[in-house]
């Protein structure tokens, strides 16, 4: 692992989701204060999905999918710049804020973090084909139950997870289903997480701010 | 987090197990406060260390202060986890790591 030499500041592989997906449902939460670290994250400039070409064409034929049966896409999290992931590492080693510890990772000691895999100095959203992401009911127009909120750091958030009842089992895998038939695939500890199989930048990892400001250029 | 001390000459070797936060942080404080006198040289072992938390990095920075004066101090077998630490911090560029 290299932290240093594989960043690079060039964004134009990449689009504004909601260019390609303009029903596109968005709460980014690292955007707001609302998320595990308790405060904006760094280089969350404004609250917008970004992603690479491949990833939002892909996640195009997964909305349309999904709205032909009543649901749309809500999108939590896209391209996250390295730099975020940093302030992720730097918020793990302060052992005392515990801020948002009751919503976030109830049952985990924040010193366990790393050592689970929940905090890496790297992460396949900063190589721009990864999505945090879930499903909204059109029509009560609330999000479907899926066991556990976003960013829940628990094995109750693994797509298996047995605690889970039938129905939000049921909905984890309606999710699934439709992500990983168009090009997406899982991850063991998140039900919300998928990262594009073949992701057009498999080793870069990419530096620019979560803003429309950058794709202009 | 255990605490293993022991002096060969003036080499002190510092093996730590568990986490070194701001809980156990003071814990290392004293045991160096008590050791360094008569060290010319420090290394830490880092390789039962799971966890350091910004207060471990004040002590270890506080320690590499006082043996930049004499022979040095060096860290080493520190887990993937704890390098990944000393790298985003900058502490790569600050500590003798190996």
């Amino acid at each position: 692992m290299d932290y240093k030499q594989k960043v690079t500041m060039d964004p134009s592989g990449f689009v504004l989701l909601s260019d390609l997906v303009p029903g596109i449902v968005q709460e980014i939460r690292y955007f707001s204060t609302y998320n595990f670290v308790g405060e904006r994250v760094d280089g969350y400039e404004e609250p917008v999905a970004l992603l690479t070409v491949e990833a939002a064409r892909a996640l195009k034929a997964v909305a349309g999918e999904v709205n032909a049966q009543g649901y749309r896409l809500k999108v939590f999290d896209a391209y996250r710049p390295a730099c975020a992931v940093k302030h992720f590492m730097l918020w793990g080693i302060e052992d005392l804020d515990l801020r948002m510890k009751p919503y976030f990772y109830p049952d985990l000691e924040k010193q366990t973090l790393f050592k689970e895999g929940y905090i890496a100095s790297q992460s396949s959203h900063s190589r721009g084909s990864a999505v945090d992401l879930t499903l909204l009911d059109m029509r009560t127009g609330k999000e479907l139950d899926m066991g556990s909120p976003f960013d829940l750091f628990s094995p109750l958030s693994h797509p298996d997870s047995k605690e889970v009842t039938e129905t939000q089992f049921e909905n984890r895998m309606f999710l699934q289903n439709a992500m990983t038939r168009n090009g997406f695939k899982p991850i063991y500890c998140e039900w919300w997480h998928f990262s594009l199989k073949d992701e057009p930048y498999p080793d870069t990892y990419f530096e620019f701010p979560v803003s429309t400001r950058v794709l202009k250029r | 987090m255990k605490i293993d001390k022991s002096l060969n000459g003036t080499a002190l070797e510092i093996a730590l197990e568990g986490r070194l936060d701001t809980t156990t942080a003071p814990e290392l404080e004293q045991a160096l406060k008590a050791s360094l006198d008569d060290a010319e040289t420090l290394t830490f072992d880092f390789s039962q260390l799971d966890y350091i938390s910004s207060a471990g990095l004040r002590v270890l920075l506080s320690a590499n202060k006082i043996m930049n004066r004499k022979g040095g101090m060096k860290v080493v077998n520190a887990n993937e986890m704890v390098k990944e630490v000393f790298d985003v911090t900058g502490f790569v560029d600050i500590l003798n790591i190996e």
